[in-house]
């Protein structure tokens, strides 16, 4: 096995782009090797590239996030997973098998953004039928899977009701309902939050969650990172088709720097002149001053020349880099003018952990 | 199987297909309002029932083919309908069999839902069994699935309305399929020529399954007659649908 | 000052009454310009496209579409009937029928006995049934009637006998086609000959039309047979 991981890792040395380190003994249920897929306008003959260059690798029982902004290639990305696209370069690999063969999503349950179903047909009919293109073939399993499947989801009372009829909710879970009706070992969402409210947000997260206990590996896309900051083990950012940043979320945003944000009373001019090569930048609150730190190691080094020239410290405040800044400052690195950023903005639930 | 359950599932979506419905109930008023024509007929009633009885047949199965089998695959796409199918363990020929099946099946239930009544018509009015009616309107079916086919091909690349078009076309030009080969002798221009013959080739000659001329007029229709226009007709329809699989699984789905 | 739901109210009233005279007016002039359809029905089958023409648009429905000029044919020669017995357009819908279904013998048949008994045209009825007798010639009923004409209406005797010895030579032919060829060969009598024909049109057909015509001339061939054997009579008194 350790064999093999050194052989993919020369070949991703090759690749564009960064790697998703491989995680020990864990085996990989989603690969994919240096992907690409272009989008040729028939009219204009004009190409767009939604995907460059990506690798991105899947463990089994993770909950992976796949982040980005929109058009960044997150559902292009997965429809080239499910086979829906045929990649103009690269690999792909599901449980070991290429999406062309469609017994690679025979473990595989997806739903897909904003998700529409069979209008004509009720809820019971359209689950029966997921159940039977799954691959089960007695009708013994497929009842017992569509009962399950309907308890779990809360929809039992509209097994006969016509989706036509579903508000935005219960045409999730149902949606939900059918991805999980083969018992699959492997989940892909596509922004599966999109449109619900708090309370379908939270039972969607809770049955991620649930999913994951149950030994599923969970893959989805999203643009809200709270979310994904909440539920994920290991997280993708993409931007303009190209993987920016990928690894589980500690590594990530440990990997920026932490500042120091320092609150004093009385501070001498002289003492501001003194400090002025370790301070990025300095407001003035009210009779307080607020210093933020280039680097949280110059912390001692600037508390004791406050101190040392009469101030009163009044709050050490270390920042941690979120995953929100991350992501920002990722996708706003090769467009300076203008941030695609995160439209649910510091409201969609920033969190700053303490050290 | 799981073609079985798509082809099922296109059957409950023509079921509840107003337009189809409505089609199908239209035909068999027609049929029966018939009888009350019968006594301006001069005798011929019975004829106009029999003739009226199969061209519908003919004309709302064409219809209904254009009416649903036109938007068969692409109205999927669409409503991403089929994102949710080709997620799962199918593969795409799976898919395209299943819409065609499913299309069919509803088709044949018109054409027997009309033979029924048209016999029964019959024997109401005394006049026996009639198999040459029954032939008949098994040709005209194997018509309708060569018609079903072409129009899954259409929707397996082009829009609903593009798909219906050509179908429509090709359902016109397959009556005049014969003739091509006259019209190939008798233009004057080279081109126009070489696409007559093209066109003699590529579209079905639908004038084959039209038996209608014989039965009306009481004759039977011959085995051999039977046997060769089921056969062309079956091997067009697989042909077709052989190359409506190749298109549809080199598509993307954005 | 009117509340605002029934000045509503009285806006739709007074656009649905703006519709009713609007499709109203339609109609009425309609009517005006392009006639009462009952009326003209000679113009219209004027109109009536040529059968090689309907022929080719009919996308394999022929026999369908020859029902439907058989029906229109039929209202206009019932229509003609009742008024003014005048069957200009006869010749040109049969011709019509029998090009879209050159197998509808009925057609030839019912086309034939009106061209020549009630437009005054044997000839055309000729052409009519010669046209039948190369599409579908093993058909004696065709035969039988070409006969039927040259003996009743044209009084061609040779010309009979020769077609009614054809039909019986035909599949299927009943007995009386060699009967009444052998009748016409023996000039028995014109019009006796002739009454034992319409009797026999009269009992085979399902046609009101032509059973009708039938009796009408039935009675009058009874009474001049009547005359003629009271005439022959007489010199055996004298």
């Amino acid at each position: 096995m350790p064999k093999s991981e050194e052989t993919v890792e020369a070949s991703f040395e090759k690749a564009a782009g960064p790697v998703v380190e491989s995680q020990g003994e864990r085996r990989v249920v989603v690969r994919a090797v240096n992907l690409g897929k272009v989008f040729t306008s028939s009219f204009t003959a004009r190409k767009k590239w939604a995907v460059r260059g990506l690798n991105l690798e899947v463990f089994e029982k993770e909950v992976f996030g796949f982040l980005g902004p929109n058009g960044a290639g997150k559902t292009t990305t997965i429809k080239l997973l499910l086979g829906l696209l045929r990649p103009t370069y690269g690999s792909i690999e599901l449980f070991g098998t290429g999406p062309a063969n469609p017994a690679s999503r025979a473990q595989v349950g997806f739903l897909p953004e904003n998700p529409s179903f069979y209008d004509y047909l009720r809820l019971g009919e359209f689950l029966r039928l997921c159940a039977a293109l799954s691959g089960l073939r007695r009708r013994r399993d497929v009842e017992r899977r569509v009962a399950e499947s309907l308890f779990v989801s809360g929809l039992i009372e509209h097994e006969d009701v016509q989706m036509r009829k579903f508000s935005k909710g219960m045409l999730q879970r149902a949606g939900l309902a059918q991805a999980l009706i083969n018992n699959p070992r492997l989940l892909i969402l596509d922004e599966p939050m999109s449109g619900l409210d708090p309370i379908g947000r939270k039972e969607f997260r809770d049955s991620i969650v649930k999913a994951r206990d149950n030994g599923m590996t969970v893959f989805f896309s999203s643009h809200i990172i709270a979310d994904v900051e909440l539920l994920c083990d290991r997280v993708a950012i993409i931007n303009k088709g190209q993987l920016e940043k990928a690894g589980p979320i500690e590594e990530l945003v440990q990997e920026d720097v932490k500042s120091v944000e320092i609150v004093a009373k009385d501070v001498a001019e002289s003492a501001v002149l003194q400090l002025d090569p370790f301070v990025e930048e300095k407001r003035t609150v009210g009779d307080a001053v607020v210093l933020k730190l280039r680097d949280s190691r110059a912390t001692t080094l600037v508390l004791g020349t406050l101190a040392s020239h009469g101030a009163q410290i009044l709050s050490v405040t270390p920042h941690k880099e979120t995953l929100e800044s991350v992501f920002v400052r990722q996708v706003t690195k090769d467009s300076l003018s203008h941030a695609s950023g995160d439209p649910e903005g510091p409201a969609g639930g920033r969190r700053k952990k303490d050290v | 199987m799981k073609v079985i359950a798509i082809a099922r599932n296109t059957f409950r979506e023509a079921l509840r297909d107003k337009a189809l419905y409505v089609l199908v109930v239209f035909s068999l008023v027609l049929v029966v309002s018939t009888r009350i024509l019968s006594p301006l007929a001069l005798g011929e009633g019975i004829r106009i029932t029999k003739d009226v009885g199969l061209s519908a047949l003919s004309f709302f199965g064409i219809l209904a083919i254009i009416v649903m089998g036109a938007g068969l695959v692409h109205k999927e796409i669409d409503r991403k309908t089929i994102l949710v199918i080709l997620s799962k363990p199918v593969s795409r020929h799976e898919f395209i069999l299943g819409k065609f099946l499913g299309m069919t099946d509803a088709l044949a239930t018109l054409v027997v839902l009309m033979l029924v009544t048209l016999q029964a018509i019959l024997l109401l009015s005394g006049r026996g069994l009639d198999l040459p009616v029954f032939k008949a309107g098994f040709l005209t079916f194997i018509e309708l699935l060569v018609m079903t086919s072409i129009a899954v091909l259409f929707s397996s690349f082009s829009t609903t309305a593009m798909s219906a078009t050509f179908t429509f076309a090709f359902y016109v030009v397959g009556h005049f399929s014969s003739d091509m080969l006259l019209f190939a002798a008798r233009l004057p221009s080279n081109f126009a020529r070489q696409v007559c013959q093209f066109l003699y080739y590529v579209i079905p000659d639908l004038e084959l399954f039209n038996v209608r001329a014989m039965v009306v007029h009481g004759a039977d229709v011959p085995t051999d007659r039977l046997l060769a226009a089921t056969a062309y007709g079956l091997m067009y329809t697989l042909g077709v649908l052989v190359l409506s699989a190749v298109v549809f699984s080199k598509r993307d789905f954005k | 000052m009117m509340s605002p739901s029934r000045r509503q109210g009285l806006r739709q009233a007074a656009c649905l009454l703006l519709a009713a005279a609007l499709l109203t007016g339609g109609v009425c002039l309609r009517r005006q310009v392009f006639g009462n359809p009952v009326r003209e029905e000679g113009q219209e089958l004027m109109y009536f496209p040529s059968g090689k023409f309907l022929k080719q648009s009919a996308l394999g429905h022929t026999t369908t579409l020859a029902d439907i000029a058989w029906l229109r044919a039929i209202q206009y020669y019932g229509h003609h009937r009742m008024t003014d017995r005048k069957y200009e357009m006869v010749g040109h819908i049969f011709d019509i029928i029998t090009t879209l279904d050159p197998s509808f013998i009925h057609a030839y048949v019912f086309g034939a006995v009106v061209l020549s008994q009630d437009a005054g045209k044997p000839e055309e009825g000729l052409t009519l049934l010669r046209k039948g007798m190369r599409q579908n010639p093993d058909n004696w009923l065709l035969a039988f009637e070409t006969g039927f004409i040259y003996y009743v209406i044209l009084h061609d005797c040779e010309s009979a006998g020769r077609y009614f010895a054809l039909s019986s030579r035909l599949p299927n032919a009943p007995d009386m086609t060699s009967r009444f060829a052998a009748f016409v060969q023996e000039k028995a009598g014109h019009t006796e000959t002739a009454f034992e024909l319409w009797s026999e049109i009269a009992r085979a057909t399902d046609n009101t039309f032509i059973k009708q015509m039938a009796e009408e001339r039935m009675e009058k061939l009874k009474e001049q047979l009547q005359k003629e054997r009271s005439a022959a009579a007489v010199p055996t008194q004298g």
